[in-house]
Formats: C-alpha cells, structure tokens, sequence
C-alpha cells in the first residue's frame, strides 16, 4: 500500500482515550480522526472490551507501560514500492555494512538547497527562545495501562492485588528469576572481566547463534529445515522489534494492498506496529474470542480468513494467547495451516510464549512445526523476555521458514538490511544470556526444567482458582461454566468478567485487571487466591 | 519483471499451482510450491564485511587493518574501561532484576546522560525544559528523532527533507528515508585542504530555505574527522538561528574527539546559550566503549515543561512501536558511572586517554612520514580529530595499499585511526608515502 508522504494534512493521531477533543496534531492538521486504521469509528481503546482488535498490553511494565494507541497513518518505512530494482538501488546506496561506523561513498547525490525563500513565522519573534515548532504538539493521553497500575500502588487496602502485571512473578511476588539465567549473567561478567569477550559489536543481524536456537526453539533442534537453511533469522529487540521489523519487510516487498489481520482481540500493540511499519488503514481483525464459550471461536475466525484476500497476512498467537489465554487445538491448526496454504496468506507467528502454555516447548510450538512440515511459509516474530525471565534485556528473533532456502537467505540478508536504520545491530547482553543457555545442554535442560515448573504452577493456580470460583457460585453459575480458567493456558487468563466488573472488582475489592476481563495468574498468589475467587464471585453474582 | 512479480502486483495472487508454473523459469527452485518471495534478491554485499573478510583471509604477517570501526589498544585490542567493569560489578552484586525498563528508560540514566551533553547551558535541564528518552545508540536516538519530525515538524515546503554534510556516516540516508524524510546534502569537506569548505558549508545553509532540518555532528565528523573551529562554530550558530534551521546533532563521540567532554559538547551547548533549541542525539558506544550495548538518548531541548512533557509523550508511542522499552544492560552501566563521583572522574580519565592515544598515533603519522622521505602535505591528519582521518589517498593508492602493502581501507581512503599503533604506525608510513610518491 502507498504511504501518505505528502502534506501535513493529514496526519492522524489514534489515542486511547475515548475524548480525543484536546487533540490536535500539527497547525496545518485538518482534523483530529479518530478513525480507527482498520476503518471503525470507535477508537482503538485500551479499555475496550474484547470485541475490539485490540484490547490489552503484553508487556505491562509496573512502572511505565506503554500507551498502547497507534499513532499516524504516515509512514515510518523506507523506499515505498516494493520493486526489487528500487529496494537494491535504495540499499545499494547505503549498503548493509557489518562495521557500523563505516562510510561507502557516502559523497551521495544530495540537491543544491532551493532558491525560493520563506517568510519567517510571525510568532517567532514573540518567543524568548527560537520559536519552537512543537506548540502544537499535545500532550498524549496517558496510558490506562499505567494509569491503572499507578493507583494499585497507591492503593492503601492491605489486601490489594495487582492482576495487570504483563511479567512473570513468583508466588511471593516477585520476579521470576532463573537460576539458568543467574549462572549465565555470572559467568558473562568474569569472561567481560578476563578479557575474554568485550562489548564490541555484534555482527549486523545480531548473534548468529540466537538466530540459531531461537530456530531449533521453534522447529526442534533436529529439524530438517535447520540443515537445510530453510530457516533463518536475525536477532531483533524482543517481540515488538521484531513484529517491527518483519512489518516493514512485508510492507516493502510483500504484495501490494496486502491487508494485516489481527485476532479480535489480540495484544494491543500489534496494530500501532503495523500502522508504523506502514500498513496503517489496511488492519483488519478476524475472530477468535468467544464471548459465550471463552474459548475459540473456530467457525469466525475460519470465515474470516476465508474471507480475506488471497496473500493477505494474518497475525497468529503461537500459543498462550494474549490476552484470551485461548489456543487452537492441533487439529484446529492444522486447517488454519490448510487455509493459509490455499489462500497463500502470510502467518506471523507473535511467539512470547513458549514453553508458558503447556510447559513443554516442544508441544507449544506444533502448531507452528504442523505449518513448516506441510509447506507453508511463514516468519516467527520469537521473544525471550518471558520464557527466560529477561524483559529488559530485549532479546528476540524475527525468523523466515520456507522451503525455498534461496528465499530464505534473500530475506534474512533483507531484514539485516532494514534493521540497519532502526538500531543498526540489536543489543549484546540479553542475546548472550540466551545463547549462553541454550548453547550449553545442560543449562538448557536446566533452563527447560524451570520453564515447565513455572508452567506447572500456573496450571496449579488454575486448578485451585477454579475450583474456588465453582465452590463459590455452585448455586447460580451453570455447570462447566468456570472450565476457561483451566481451558486457557499460559500466563493470562481472560476471567470473562465485563468492564463494569472489573470496576467493581477494583473499587469494592481492591484487585486490580485489565477493564478487558484480562487477568495474569502469576498474580493470584496462594494467599490470596481465596479472596480474590470469591471476590470474582461476587461480581459474577451481581450480574447473575 | 518476473512473472511471479507480475502476478503479485496485480493483486490477487493465482493459484499455487498456476504461479509455480509460470515461476518455474524463473527460479531453479523445484519446490512444488513456489516461495512468495522469489522476487527478493540477496541484500547487496557489504563492502567494510569484504574488506575485513579479505583482511581476515590474508595471511601477511604485517597486515592492517584500517577499516575497524571500534577503538583499540596499542596492542590492537578491544578495550573494555575500567569504570565499566567496575560498575558492572556492582550491577551484578546488586542483583538487579531484568524488568522492563520504562518506555522512555531510567531516569537515573537519562538525567545524567542530559546532564553530560548539555550541562547548564541556557538553564534549560534546570527549568525543566529538556526532553531525554534512552534510545538505541546513536542510530535509534535518529530513527526516533526522524519518526517525530516527519510527524510534527512544520517543514518549510511540501517536502520533508533534512540536509546533511557532504560527505556523512552514511546510515544517516537511510534512517531518515524509512521516516520518510529525504535526505539534502550541504557541502562540508574541501578535498583540496582535506579540512571544512566553511565557505561553502555556510553559502549552502544559508541557501535554504527557513526552517530547514540540519543534521550537524557535534565533534569528531563521521568520516572526515573534520570539525569546525569554535569561532566557526559561532558564526555557524547564528546563521542557523537567523534562518531558523532546527540543528539535530549527532553527538557520537563526546569526549572521544579531544578528551573532554566538556570541549566536545561545546557547539551543542552553544546553540542552547543562544537560544535554540537543537536535537542532540548521543551514543556511549565508543566514548564508554560499550558499542555492542546499545546505548545512547535523544534530547530535545524545548521552551518550557510543559512542551517537554507533551514531546515525551508522543516520542514514547513511536518507541513503543518499535521496541516496546530500551535494553536496560548498557543504560544501568552508564547510569551507574555516571552518577558515581569516582566513577565519573574515571571514566573522564579513561575516555581521555583514548583519545590521546588516537591523537599521539596521528602526531606519529606525520612524523614517520616525514622520516620516510614524503614531501606532501600531511598535517590535515593531525588537524583532524576523532577516529577518523580522511587521508587524502585517492583510490587506486588505497587500492594498491591493499594489494601491495595488505592494508587495508575503505576506497574513500578514510583511515580509522584507531587501527594505528605503535607497532604498525612507521610501516603504514612507509606505504602511504610510497603509494603517493608519484605526486611529488
């Protein structure tokens, strides 16, 4: 699709605030739409309920997460046509160099500056400084996200509870730390001290080795494609940078007017990165939740995708669905596998989750293994920030899978190429934490062990949360109707409890959720967990 | 244009069978489905990678290679300071979590690292009016830079443009071309002197229109090591601020050009004393040697907190677009030194001395050449700061420097002095007046 470089006059602010009035973009800005990218009137909200495209953060930072709104429809890519010839010539002239401070000939083309002039802005004489250009830049609405964690904790109730944690914490609250990754950070410090390593630069596309494991993470360390080069990626900064930057790649040389489906509801996130990387009017949603079953809605989001356009792309949780906790079934996989084969759409997998939805990283990842063994090509958009406990470090991979291992190679040296621009070579620390797990067997299993036992005792909290809510409400909720908490899996729970619930929660109860229903059940610590069953309970009942 | 192309442009893609038929010339792939990406061809090759890749090949024992673009020890080595692993060892003792950093990084890291730039120049850190997000070193301080004001700056005409000098680190084109701004150029090194066609520099800012986006580098030019004097500095300031021009400095090496900070972050500070209100982008890749880390922040200077707070808040939704939140690893480390009085006094020293090294290895240069019998003109290296040296070789003198002495640089014949010691410094000499004795 064509990227809006014109005028100023049109750039569009999305917020997440249902007021947009105090929002104005530039001067010259006609009006402040609030027309959602993918053509709704209704803004793209934090708060909004499940039924929209996007509902909840997946990386709730305690202190300041971020506001989760997409921004302009402007783009924030490179070369706009996808012509192979143009995108050569583009990277030709800058050329994807290893050696981040070198120069080619940058003695580049350049015009001679025009020779009209401009009269000066008359408010320019009126500021005691230079006349800033930004006087029309507003403040952005504060994130909900954050707002919400802040009055958590100035909440004073002795018994509150923070369910909107975005992080993996132990039953005490605090973070989840792996001792794998504790011998690691260790054992990086002495090589740094010995001179055995430095912080020199890694290679552009990171750690070669990251690429690696996060491949044999994905497709099983035996795979064939592994051998066969019919995988590759490069490191990238966690899930979002590499969402970021497969998005651009798409935008630039996938097929034009491609649209971007996203689950409804799916990490909120997702849409402001693809509206950055240029696909900002063309996001789409397709079903998933079900509101009456919480659980999948197959039958919707197989209609959606039948109904969208041949090589359209589609966003796919790996597993561990954020924030609906709902995964397909192998089976269910394996036609949306079918249907994408047919249609020639494009998956992404977001995979953040490895290893949180079943324990075993190996069963986690057979939807995805189920789509590389039947031929379809696909990116893996992997983050280590959860499954190894090092969410600040940004360590991720944006990983290709096709048959066609020339392809393979074309794009991985294309997405090295676009990454160039963005943060030249991804950082060091966290992708030497990972590998240095995972390059080492025994550390690996150590580290897998930890893996499931965090799984495990998600699972456990499930159980017990469950089993709590039925006891709680045998009289007036229908049989079966508590099974989503064990149904759903990984780190997030979709409680089916509505906005106005949620509200309840946090001012009768003091427990704190996403207004989505959205609940993360490493929060539920065993010393709460029966309050806050029966606080769930009563608001159950109050609609009931 | 390949049929698969043809086919992807039209819009709808045929069937898999039909496209795999018609791509079958195309490609010598036999996959019974063909890949969608068969239109994408290899990334062009990477000219500093062939470089040291032949460097890595050649098996002279007195090779060099000039084309490095980290700082070295005399010995040739990575150097890893002393204030960094000191704080890292704190930073491991203090068993610090790996929690998300906030969007806009921490705030101990980016009130230092402001603080570092800009000091107390015009009172703004002070009256609150600075806005500082932690980015990915120098590049993601850029991009993040570009994104905003593609976004919200009123640019002078329809088009978006920024000017660059003549020649730049050449990652700048394609930063500010991903945000969509174009990237101009302005003249800015004189081949003849091998220093700043100041005439022209200033003949061609003064050209443009008012207003304009101008990208300037702090100290130590990427890749001339050609700076402006401060009296250049002066007159550069106030025809930016006669014209309006927003100056966005790219501060890559504060401390690493002189060995001052202070010296370093000179033209910066001056522009705020003269009441603009500059972008200034920084990196801790080479100063604190912490390259692979990433780590750097963008500042903007603005004209009161409120607009501060307001550009904050919009540079955090682009970031978060992008990255979510910046690595905590590096900006802990820099925090760390910087807001230690011991540290920071160490880490003033060691950055010093770096840069005197690459200083002592330039006076050197131009000595042994001298000594070597060369009867040119050198003292442009030792004018040069930085650890850039644009020497002035044309490029069949690189290229025989290449294959007659396994020197290695890059055909523009910017030499990194950092790959210049003690022990290689007489032979490079020899070479260069050798390859160059044809001129006199």
């Amino acid at each position: 699709m064509s990227t809006s470089l014109s005028s100023m006059d049109h750039h569009h602010l999305q917020a997440c605030q249902e007021d947009m009035s105090n929002l104005v973009m530039s001067a010259t800005s006609s009006s402040s739409s609030l027309v959602a990218s993918d053509g709704s009137t209704s803004p793209s909200s934090q708060e909004e309920a499940p039924a929209t495209a996007t509902a909840t953060t997946q990386q709730d930072a305690p202190a300041d997460s971020g506001v989760a709104a997409t921004t302009t429809t402007t783009t924030a890519t490179a070369a706009t046509s996808s012509s192979v010839k143009e995108a050569v010539v583009a990277s030709s002239a800058t050329a994807a160099v290893s050696d981040v401070e070198d120069n080619d000939d940058a003695d580049d083309d350049g015009d001679d500056a025009k020779q009209k002039k401009q009269q000066q802005q008359d408010s320019d004489e009126q500021e005691p400084h230079s006349c800033s250009c930004y006087r029309s830049v507003d403040r952005a609405p504060p994130n909900a996200i954050f707002k919400l964690q802040d009055e958590y904790t100035q909440d004073e109730h002795e018994n509150k509870s923070n369910l909107v944690l975005g992080v993996a914490v132990n039953d005490d609250g605090s973070l989840v730390y792996f001792d794998a990754v504790r011998s690691i950070e260790k054992e990086i410090y002495e090589d740094t001290q010995s001179g055995k390593i430095s912080h020199g630069y890694p290679p552009i596309g990171g750690l070669a080795e990251l690429s690696q494991y996060a491949a044999e993470l994905v497709l099983g360390e035996n795979h064939t494609f592994i051998r066969d080069h019919k995988v590759g990626g490069v490191q990238a900064l966690s899930g979002t940078g590499s969402l970021r930057l497969v998005g651009e790649f798409l935008h630039q040389y996938h097929r034009q007017n491609s649209s971007v489906y996203l689950s409804d509801p799916t990490w909120a996130n997702h849409k402001a990165i693809f509206t950055e990387a240029g696909f900002g009017g063309a996001i789409k949603s397709y079903r998933y939740y079900n509101r009456d079953t919480r659980g999948l809605d197959f039958d919707g989001l197989m209609e959606d995708l039948e109904n969208a356009n041949d090589g359209d792309i589609v966003v796919l949780h790996a597993c561990a669905h954020n924030p609906t906790g709902v995964d397909p079934t192998l089976e269910q996989w394996t036609a949306i596998a079918a249907l994408c084969q047919r249609k020639q759409l494009m998956p992404v997998f977001d995979c953040a989750y490895l290893g949180f939805a079943s324990g075993d990283i190996d069963k986690d990842a057979e939807g995805m293994r189920h789509f590389a063994n039947t031929g379809v090509e696909f990116f893996v958009c992997v983050s280590f920030s959860k499954n190894f406990g090092i969410y600040g470090q940004r360590c991720g991979s944006a990983l290709f899978v096709s048959e066609d291992n020339e392809a393979t190679a074309n794009v991985v040296s294309q997405l090295k190429r676009l990454s160039r621009p963005m943060w030249s070579v991804p950082p060091l620390h966290g992708a030497r934490i990972v590998t240095g797990v995972l390059g080492n067997p025994e550390r690996k299993a150590r580290w897998r062990k930890e893996v499931a036992d965090l799984a495990e005792r998600i699972k456990d909290i499930r159980q017990r949360l469950r089993a709590e809510l039925e006891e709680c409400t045998k009289d007036v909720a229908p049989k079966g109707y508590w099974d989503h908490i064990t149904n759903q899996r990984g780190m997030f729970t979709f409680s089916g409890l509505r906005e106005r619930q949620c509200e309840f929660l946090k001012t009768e109860h003091n427990i704190y959720m996403l207004p989505s229903g959205r609940i993360n059940i490493c929060g539920v610590s065993s010393s709460k967990l029966s309050r806050i069953a029966s606080a769930i309970a009563d608001a159950y009942c109050k609609e009931n | 244009m390949s049929a698969v192309a043809a086919v992807l442009a039209g819009g709808r893609i045929a069937a898999a069978s039909a496209s795999a038929k018609a791509c079958a010339a195309t490609t010598a792939v036999a996959a019974s489905r063909m890949s969608l990406w068969a239109h994408v061809q290899q990334g062009p090759p990477d000219p500093i990678l062939g470089l040291t890749e032949a460097y890595n090949k050649d098996t002279f024992p007195n090779k060099v290679n000039l084309g490095v673009g980290a700082y070295r020890d005399d010995e040739g080595k990575p150097h890893v300071l002393q204030c960094v692993t000191e704080a890292e060892k704190r930073l491991l003792d203090a068993h610090l979590n790996k929690e998300y950093a906030s969007i806009q990084g921490p705030k101990d890291f980016r009130d230092a690292s402001a603080k570092l730039a800009l000091a107390d120049a015009d009172n703004a850190l002070a009256e609150g009016r600075v806005t500082t997000v932690q980015s990915i070193s120098g590049t993601g301080g850029l991009r993040v830079a570009g994104i905003f004001l593609a976004q919200f700056y009123n640019f002078p005409n329809k088009d978006r443009a920024i000017y660059l000098p003549t020649p730049t680190w050449s990652n700048h084109l394609p930063i500010f071309r991903a945000c969509g701004i174009e990237p101009r150029t302005y003249s800015y090194y004189d081949k003849n002197t091998c220093g700043l066609d100041f005439k022209g520099m200033m003949q061609d800012l003064d050209k443009l229109e008012n207003g304009s986006v101008v990208l300037l580098h702090a100290c130590a030019q990427n890749p001339t090591g050609v700076d402006p004097t401060p009296e250049q500095w002066h007159e550069i300031a106030t025809l930016i601020k006669q014209k309006n021009h927003l100056p966005v400095f790219d501060m890559a090496y504060q401390g690493f050009a002189s060995g001052d900070y202070d010296k370093d972050a000179y033209a910066v500070r001056h522009f705020c004393e003269q009441g603009m209100l500059p972008f200034v982008i920084q990196s801790y890749s080479k100063n604190m040697g912490l390259y692979g880390e990433r780590v750097g922040a963008l500042n903007v200077v603005t004209t009161d907190p409120q607009q501060a707070s307001a550009i904050e808040s919009q540079l955090k939704i682009m970031i978060r677009a992008l990255y979510s939140n910046p690595p905590i690893h590096g900006a802990r480390i820099v925090a760390t030194v910087l807001n230690d009085n011991d540290l920071h006094a160490l880490l003033l020293k060691e950055t010093h001395a770096m840069a005197d090294r690459i200083t002592s290895m330039r006076t050197r240069l131009v000595e042994e050449l001298a000594k070597a019998g060369s009867k040119l003109d050198w003292s442009h290296i030792q004018r040069q700061i930085g650890m850039f040296c644009f020497s002035g070789l044309t490029e069949q003198e690189v290229q025989e420097l290449i294959s007659t002495y396994h020197i290695y640089l890059t055909k523009n014949g910017r030499i990194s002095m950092a790959g210049v010691s003690s022990g290689n410094v007489e032979y490079l000499a020899h070479a260069m007046h050798a390859v160059t004795a044809h001129r006199e």
